[in-house]
């Protein structure tokens, strides 16, 4: 068993990793196109820099058993705990929140690689709980310690990165078995949830994206200008798009953000529906294949390790790409595998991997 | 170790999350499609407006220039400083800071110019020295709204020499918008507000150009995408010797004369001076910020902003006795010889009416009758004609009418008649009011322009003329010129043996000791008339030295010259001047001896040449 380097990989993991690289050169080449007339014109480099590491740690975590890999959730864990605490405390500042740490010169948010850890710690944690079903009381324990983080990275702030935790958990309970009244109870408390939040905790800025969001059209000056702007942008694209590098709405800065969280707005302006299509086509195969994975998995830990993952992107995807229709509230939300940003990359592609080695262990009977 | 029942169970989960997940991701894909295919082409638009600003060339008005060139109205670079109104929400506030300018001065500019493009910027500022914008133009960079334009400006060198004949250009104002009287031409832009410049501005105008300019999110310039050159307007030459007309300016500002004088050019119509004093200066009313000046000027006593050679009718006096004798003449009422007894008085209708020397002329024949402007003579030529002959020759010669001088607004003046009487006041002509008619009063009203173009007619053998102030207007893209030249709007019908008679009487006025006599010119033979428009009813002041000024007498002169060969006719007239002879024909005299001098001079540095 020692022995299966590379050889794991059936033909549907290969498809996966093909999916998954044709995706971040789609990205890399929209990076392009967002920067080449800008003063950040090397960030593709970067990305691609990024990309090669991503990929031979993709390899080598799809080789390693995931297994072995959970064992060491709870001190990854606690790492990412020290570490977000002391962002908090002398973390430099970065476009308002105090997310980054400067190593050099790459830079790596613990908040996006906490998303992998976190997924590994409850994935543990509910695996080790030996029930048919999940009931309230059993996820109280896993939700404080989901909590700390959050709360971590909430109040650094990046509310938008400390809600993507929310799906994971969710993601898991779900597939975890939890009983249905429970879901129906976590539905209403979520609800009351939200009411104090908004009545409480959120600041103007965030109440501001939130009411942008179910009323755009009276904000195109303010706020939801950008959400407009986007709108634009991908209606005027049309259905062969304006070209590479020729999207007006991209070149004249129109689109905000436009590598990072509007990325997608800008490959739809250049290259249409014809663009749309594909990039959300190569999406779908790869959901259909982390979803499989998710149905193949051997034991409970690789099953919640991949309801887990799964949720996560499917979150991102589905908020990403519907934010910048008007659809989804503006959040900071990223695309997975396109948008700029390299630990968002990196634990998309820890994520891949781990799946991938869930797979491959789909035949293996402990 | 794992249990089916659970397995199931989590499957049954993950599937149903595939199922919402695939769900949603078809709705997404579907909300793609509808905004690029179905709503893609509205889309398309927005991005297209949000890309492109296009900015309005002006082109540079034509010029206006005299008959010798010399230039009369120009243009000059004004700076503006506008606001781009597209993202402006919220900036506002510092643009007025910045500025200086008011919240409530910008909202005003704003709204003034809400019907123009949304690209199109709106003038904040206008006409800024060029030192401050030497220090504003580097701080605009923080205010991607703002910018400093450049517009041609009116600039009338000649300043108020010659505003009446020129007149000036504004912004057009929304009763001209409304009404569409220059066709093509949109708020904020600056239009021919009165004579040349509101006649010839469709000439004048030129074409504007556009620039389309593709711009970022911030509203900077990028690139060009297209640039239309504006088209220069044409240049408009006129009749106007402004040489001349600088002449009469100074001598009637010299001796604050309030008054008007025309000069023409007797065998073609061309108007060489046309002043109308007081006047005023047009510069500062040129732009869109005037309204104050406007206010200003209109307060100015005896209203500057009339052009008295056209707009103002006057009573003809005694200058209307050409007119009686050229009818009596041909009417064969009188001959050459024919004499009247003047005692200084003459009863007509039981009526006594007076000529203007009490102790009496004596036996006069026609030509002392012009020469000493014996009123007595044409009272009996009157009686003898009747108001209507009288009138219809007065019409023949162009009275009554308006010239259609190339100019605004001006009046008809007013040939009375037993018609018009009848129609004004339902009141039958008494024949006493004839009598008056015969001296040039009554209800008669001439203008200056009327009275120039009448001995004009005399002077050039019989053509009545419509005079006109544009010789010629070139293109200077193309060089094509169009050229204006004599109209005759009709004819005297008077033989050439009794015009020669009454011009023989009219050269008598000013060379044989006559009521014109201050108009001789030693070089040049003068013919003329004096006039005297009365203001109130006679006798009410004893004398002329304690009648107040305003209600003085009007004093006239109309002349041409040289006698044989005319080249120049004026007509002079100088509000509260008195008696014709007093001031009207010594002013006329001494316009001549300038003109005569100015021309010899011309043609002795041409021969040099």
């Amino acid at each position: 068993m020692k022995n299966r380097i590379n050889l794991s990989f059936d033909l549907s993991n290969w498809a996966t990793l093909l999916l998954t690289l044709l995706l971040s050169l789609i990205g890399i080449l929209f990076i392009y196109s967002t920067t080449h007339n800008s003063s950040d014109s090397h960030l593709f480099v970067k990305q691609i820099l990024w990309l090669l590491l991503a990929t031979v740690i993709l390899l080598l975590i799809s080789n390693y058993d995931y297994n072995k890999l959970i064992r060491f959730a709870p001190i990854l864990y606690l790492i990412l705990i020290i570490s977000l605490a002391l962002l908090t405390l002398l973390g430099s500042f970065f476009g308002g929140a105090r997310s980054w740490f400067f190593l050099k010169y790459l830079a790596i948010q613990p908040s996006e690689l906490g998303k992998i850890i976190t997924i590994l710690f409850m994935a543990k944690l509910f695996s080790e709980l030996d029930r048919p079903q999940l009931y309230f009381k059993d996820i109280i324990k896993p939700a404080i310690l989901l909590a700390i983080p959050v709360a971590l990275i909430a109040i650094q702030p990046d509310m938008g990165t400390a809600l993507t935790y929310i799906p994971i958990f969710l993601g898991i309970l779900f597939v975890g078995r939890l009983r249905t009244r429970v879901i129906i109870v976590l539905i209403i408390l979520l609800v009351v949830f939200v009411f104090l939040a908004w009545s409480f905790v959120l600041k103007p800025y965030q109440k501001d994206r939130i009411t942008t969001f179910i009323n755009p059209e009276e904000y195109k000056q303010g706020s939801g200008y950008q959400i407009y702007q986007s709108k634009i942008a991908i209606g005027s694209g049309g259905f062969w798009g304006k070209g590479y590098l020729k999207g007006t709405q991209s070149q004249l800065k129109f689109v905000p953000e436009q590598h990072t969280d509007f990325i997608f707005s800008v490959l739809a302006e250049e290259t249409g529906l014809v663009g749309v299509t594909i990039t959300m086509g190569l999406y779908l195969a790869l959901f259909l294949s982390l979803f499989n994975t998710t149905l193949l998995a051997r034991d409970k830990a690789g099953l919640f390790i991949a309801a887990g993952f799964v949720s996560l992107l499917s979150f991102h995807f589905l908020i990403n790409v519907g934010m910048v229709v008007g659809l989804m509230p503006t959040t900071g939300i990223p695309l997975p595998l396109i948008s700029y940003g390299g630990s968002s990359l990196l634990s998309t592609y820890i994520g891949i991997g781990i799946l991938i080695n869930v797979r491959s262990k789909r035949f293996v009977n402990i | 170790m794992l249990d089916r029942r659970g397995v199931q169970i989590s499957h049954q989960r993950v599937k149903i999350f595939r199922f919402f997940f695939f769900l949603l991701f078809a709705i997404l894909f579907f909300k793609y499609w509808i905004l690029q295919v179905i709503q893609g082409p509205e889309y398309y638009l927005l991005s297209e407006m949000n890309r492109i600003r296009v900015t309005k060339l002006l082109a540079p008005r034509g010029t206006i220039i005299d008959r010798n060139g010399i230039i009369l109205a120009r243009n000059r670079p004004s700076y503006n400083i506008v606001l781009y109104r597209s993202n402006m929400k919220g900036k506002l506030e510092s643009i007025s800071n910045f500025l200086g300018l008011s919240m409530e001065y910008i909202d005003e500019r704003i709204d003034k110019y809400w019907n123009i493009p949304i690209s199109e910027p709106v003038i904040l500022k206008e006409d800024i020295p060029f030192d401050i914008v030497q220090r504003i133009e580097p701080l605009l960079i923080d205010f991607p709204n703002l910018a400093i334009e450049v517009e041609p400006l009116r600039d009338y060198p000649m300043s108020d020499t010659l505003v009446h004949v020129l007149g000036y250009v504004g912004e057009i104002s929304e009763g001209e918008i409304d009404q569409d009287i220059f066709p093509g031409v949109t708020s904020g832009e600056l239009v021919g507000k009165t004579a040349i410049e509101r006649m010839y501005d469709e000439y004048l105008r030129g074409k504007n150009g556009e620039n389309t300019d593709v711009v970022d999110s911030t509203g900077r310039k990028v690139s060009n995408l297209l640039r239309k050159e504006p088209i220069t307007g044409k240049t408009v030459q006129l009749t106007i010797d402004y040489d001349l007309q600088k002449i009469i300016i100074d001598l009637m500002k010299e001796n604050e004369y309030v008054g008007a004088v025309v000069a023409m050019e007797p065998n073609t119509g061309e108007v060489l001076a046309m002043v109308s004093m007081p006047t005023y200066n047009p510069n500062p009313l040129v732009g869109r910020f005037t309204l104050d000046k406007w206010k200003e000027l209109s307060s100015i006593d005896n209203d500057p902003l009339q052009n008295r050679t056209i707009q103002n009718d006057y009573e003809p006096g005694s200058m209307f006795k050409v007119v009686m004798a050229l009818a009596g003449l041909n009417e064969k009422i009188i001959t050459e010889q024919t004499g009247f007894t003047c005692n200084g008085t003459a009863y007509f209708y039981r009526q006594p009416f007076r000529c203007n020397k009490l102790s009496g002329h004596g036996y006069t024949t026609l030509y002392d009758a012009i020469r000493l402007s014996c009123n007595i003579y044409f009272y009996n030529v009157g009686d003898r004609l009747r108001i209507d002959r009288i009138s219809e020759y007065a019409k023949r010669f162009g009275f009554g009418f308006k010239t259609n001088i190339d100019l605004v607004d001006e009046k008809p003046g007013l040939v009375p008649s037993e018609d018009w009487k009848q129609k004004r006041y339902k009141e039958p002509w008494y024949p006493g009011e004839t009598i008056s008619v015969s001296i040039g009063q009554g209800a008669l009203q001439v203008t200056p322009i009327q009275q120039a173009v009448f001995i004009s007619a005399l002077a050039n053998g019989g053509k009545v003329l419509k005079p006109f102030l544009v010789k010629n207007i070139t293109d200077k893209n193309s060089d094509e010129t169009t050229t204006f030249g004599r109209q005759i709007r009709g004819l005297l019908g008077i033989s050439d043996e009794d015009q020669a008679i009454v011009k023989r009487g009219m050269w008598g006025v000013v060379n044989d000791y006559g009521t014109g006599w201050g108009a001789k010119v030693w070089s040049k033979e003068v013919a003329g008339k004096t006039g005297t428009s009365q203001v109130v009813k006679k006798d009410l002041f004893k004398n002329e030295k304690e009648t107040p000024w305003q209600f003085r007498n009007h004093s006239w002169f109309s002349c041409f010259a040289p006698f044989e060969q005319p080249e120049i006719v004026l007509a002079v007239l100088v509000e509260h001047g008195g008696d014709g002879s007093v001031t009207a024909a010594p002013l006329a005299g001494k316009i001549l001896r300038a003109y005569f001098k100015l021309i010899s001079e011309r043609e002795k540095s041409l021969n040099e040449k």
